[in-house]
């Protein structure tokens, strides 16, 4: 083309028309660059009307600032003749509209008749997108390099048929502790891997199936335990990508170092394998709910255990049906407090169950964020045992404390009981010591302190049998006896108070004569305490005796026609120290008579009871077995302490 | 010196009633008995004693209605209560509020009862 403008020195038509045609940009220069010609294909690429350029300086017009003093100094150079081999040159021209192109020239240079250099003819095409793509391929190729050599993943190049590394950048070098590149381009996959991976296959053998995957499926990832060059394992996932250099199939393997990762997942699966023990195999009940709904979300087997609802029914439901009306208010305060991440104290309340059954549970909530969200935790723990036995101790400290009472008023009744026949008995001593009594008067005395001396002796006896009843240490001295014997002794003995109250005492007749295995004097004892009880506590006017034959067994009644007893006061009759709605000191004794009759009749086998109505008298009666007891000692229930 | 003044002895054991009264015989004393608090109210009617010995815990009316009876209707009169039990000050003061003379537990010295009914009735 060149050569074609150069012939063509003085232009016709028809050679500027062929010059017109062609799709380089022809520049014809005179020695100071100013545009002696230019083609239509310049002015089409520069956006010049066409012929206004020419007699303008190429230089300062067409060439961009930032590439001018470089291609000035090249110019002026050239027109030196100091450089002679410009043929080929690349730079940048400035278009009207201000877009800079990249062009390729071939130059010439024109010289007159004398070998002087007088110009250029220059032909140029558009390089520019050829020029952009160089550059993005060189920032690519630099991108890459530094990538390769930065990447903290080992990257390599495993090559057929030997599959030993080929390739590794830095990175290959620290990852498996080899000395250097010659060292590691020495090695294939398994001089690096020990013997066994992790699933018990040998690792050369599955190393190759690896890489066949990876040449039959363009790529494969999977993970892998390495070893570093003569140390310890390691853990790695591998991206093997199979790829063609130069025609060759071979493979690029992505190494990456996983074993903190893989450590810390580790101990996250374990903490939540932990997690998970505890909560499902926990012996409290334990729900998770959510704070707002109040949905139920999880709970373990204990709280299906505890409310007796499956673990789906249960998920189904909210907090609240947990609890029984009368207390849901309160239990669901406490939930609401820490709804709104409150602390809220444990709390004692009560679930109920599928069954409607009632139970007593202690609850401790707390609340926790998960993945940005709030929930609540519940732990139940079912207090029943600790709640009965709190209720047992409630009950045996009641008892206790009622029996200590007893004791206590036991103490001060005995004290009382003591000093009253003691008083008369002291007085009337020191009378006759201090003093002449006359005959009268000191027979009178020495009876009082006789009478009292018997009381206090009575007295003593009942303490003493009531001690040997509790102790089961009561003696029961055993004989054939009728009824009839000892009913008639007592009579006899009764006789003299009887009498003074004005009380009538009838004996009626007994059924059968059968002969009774007793302590004679103990049942004595007891028929006095009934008789004696009936004188001075019922105000009535008639006792009667009665007996009926039941079975096996006698059924002894002492009846009176006094003012009757109290339903309340009948339950407590047979207690120790029972004296009654009023008690007064003097008539009533100690209280102890109807407890031990009634320890008397069950040492010998038998029962003993009261109907009663108030006005209407009383009834005391008891029962003696006919069969003889072979146990001699025998004790009352400690129980009706 | 005897003195004739009259004691009026309540007590509901028999025989604690007459060994007071035996004791308080022999000390030149005249006495009259009352078995209970509503016999004591009615023999105060009848007579005029110059002291009141009074058992603590009788059947019928309470010590405290008694005393407060007696008070009313004598104001003046000496009243000594005999008891068993031990009472401390402060029950003493909560119960009978100073219109008690003495008290005296029993069983009692002879002496020390004479000598303290002797001391109730000189104030």
């Amino acid at each position: 083309m060149i050569k074609l403008i150069k012939s063509c020195s003085n232009l016709t038509k028809e050679t500027e028309k062929f010059l017109n045609v062609s799709q380089s940009i022809l520049v014809s220069l005179d020695s100071h660059a100013h545009i002696l010609k230019l083609n239509k294909r310049a002015y089409e690429v520069l956006g010049y009307k066409e012929g206004t350029l020419e007699g303008k300086n190429w230089l300062d017009i067409i060439i961009p600032f930032s590439q001018r003093a470089q291609v000035k100094q090249v110019f002026a150079k050239m027109m030196s003749g100091k450089i002679k081999n410009v043929e080929y040159y690349e730079n940048k021209i400035l278009t009207k509209s201000g877009k800079e192109v990249y062009i390729k020239w071939h130059n010439v240079l024109e010289k007159n008749k004398f070998g002087k250099i007088i110009g250029t003819l220059s032909s140029g095409i558009d390089i520019t997108s050829l020029k952009n793509t160089e550059i993005q391929l060189r920032d690519l190729k630099e991108q890459y390099e530094s990538l390769y050599n930065s990447s903290k993943d080992a990257i390599m190049i495993l090559e057929p048929p030997t599959w030993k590394f080929s390739l590794g950048n830095p990175a290959t070098i620290k990852i498996f502790n080899v000395k250097n590149h010659k060292v590691f381009t020495s090695l294939g996959p398994w001089d690096l891997s020990p013997k066994y991976q992790p699933d018990g296959q040998l690792s050369s053998v599955k190393a190759k199936k690896m890489i066949d995957k990876a040449m039959k499926e363009g790529s494969n990832f999977f993970e892998w335990t390495h070893l570093r060059y003569k140390d310890g394992e390691f853990y790695a996932t591998i991206l093997l990508s199979k790829i063609n250099i130069k025609g060759k199939d071979m493979l690029q393997a992505t190494v990456r170092d996983i074993t903190e990762q893989k450590l810390a997942q580790d101990k996250i699966k374990e903490s939540e394998e932990k997690y998970r023990s505890i909560f499902d195999n926990a012996v409290d009940a334990i729900f998770i709910a959510d704070p707002i709904t109040k949905r139920l979300l999880a709970c373990n087997k204990s709280a299906e255990i505890l409310l007796g609802y499956s673990h789906n029914e249960l998920c189904a439901m909210t907090a609240d049906k947990l609890h029984p009306e009368d207390v849901l208010k309160r239990t669901m305060a406490t939930f609401e407090l820490q709804a709104k991440g409150k602390y809220s104290q444990s709390l004692i309340t009560e679930v109920i169950t599928k069954h409607g059954k009632r139970i007593p549970v202690s609850i401790k909530t707390s609340g926790y964020y998960l993945q940005g969200k709030y929930f609540l935790q519940g732990i139940f723990r079912d207090i029943s045992i600790e709640k009965e036995a709190e209720d047992m101790l409630k009950q045996a400290y009641q008892k206790l404390k009622e029996v200590d009472l007893m004791k206590t008023e036991f103490l001060s009744m005995t004290s009382h009981e003591l000093k009253t026949p003691l008083t008369p008995m002291r007085a009337q001593l020191q009378r006759m010591l201090s003093q002449d009594l006359d005959k009268s008067d000191r027979m009178r005395s020495v009876e009082v302190v006789l009478r009292n001396a018997l009381r206090l002796e009575k007295l003593i006896n009942e303490v003493l049998d009531v001690s040997r009843l509790e102790s089961n240490r009561l003696v029961l001295d055993l004989s054939d006896y009728s009824l009839n014997q000892i009913i008639e002794s007592v009579s006899k003995y009764m006789g003299p108070l009887l009498k003074e109250r004005n009380i009538a005492l009838k004996i009626h007749p007994i059924p059968n004569h059968h002969n009774y295995s007793v302590d004679r004097s103990r049942i004595e004892q007891v028929f006095i305490n009934l008789i004696d009880n009936a004188v001075k506590h019922s105000e009535c006017g008639h006792i009667d005796i009665l007996a009926r034959i039941n079975d096996h067994e006698a059924v002894i009644s002492v009846k009176d026609d006094g003012k009757g007893i109290s339903l309340g006061d009948q339950k407590q009759m047979f207690t120790k120290f029972f004296r009654g709605v009023k008690p007064h000191i003097g008539h009533g004794g100690m209280g102890l008579g109807l407890s031990i009759s009634k320890g008397i009749i069950e040492a010998h086998g038998g029962k003993m009871w009261v109907d009663s109505k108030l006005g209407k008298g009383a009834v005391f009666s008891f029962t003696l077995p006919f069969k003889k007891r072979n146990s001699k000692t025998i004790g009352f229930d400690n129980h009706k302490i | 010196m005897k003195q004739s003044k009259l004691i009026l002895v309540v007590d509901d054991e028999p025989d604690i009633r007459e060994a007071v009264k035996d004791v308080l015989k022999d000390s030149g004393f005249e006495v009259q008995t009352a078995n209970d608090g509503k016999d004591c109210l009615t023999k105060l009617k009848k007579c005029e004693p110059s002291l009141i010995l009074l058992d603590v815990l009788m059947p019928g009316l309470t010590t405290r209605e008694i005393v407060e009876k007696i008070n009313k209707s004598h104001p003046l009169l000496p009243i000594i209560l005999l008891t068993v039990v031990k009472l401390s000050e402060a029950t003493k003061m909560k119960i009978f509020d100073g219109n008690i003379s003495d008290y005296i537990e029993k069983p009692f010295d002879n002496q020390d009862l004479v000598k303290r009914i002797k001391k109730a009735m000189s104030k």
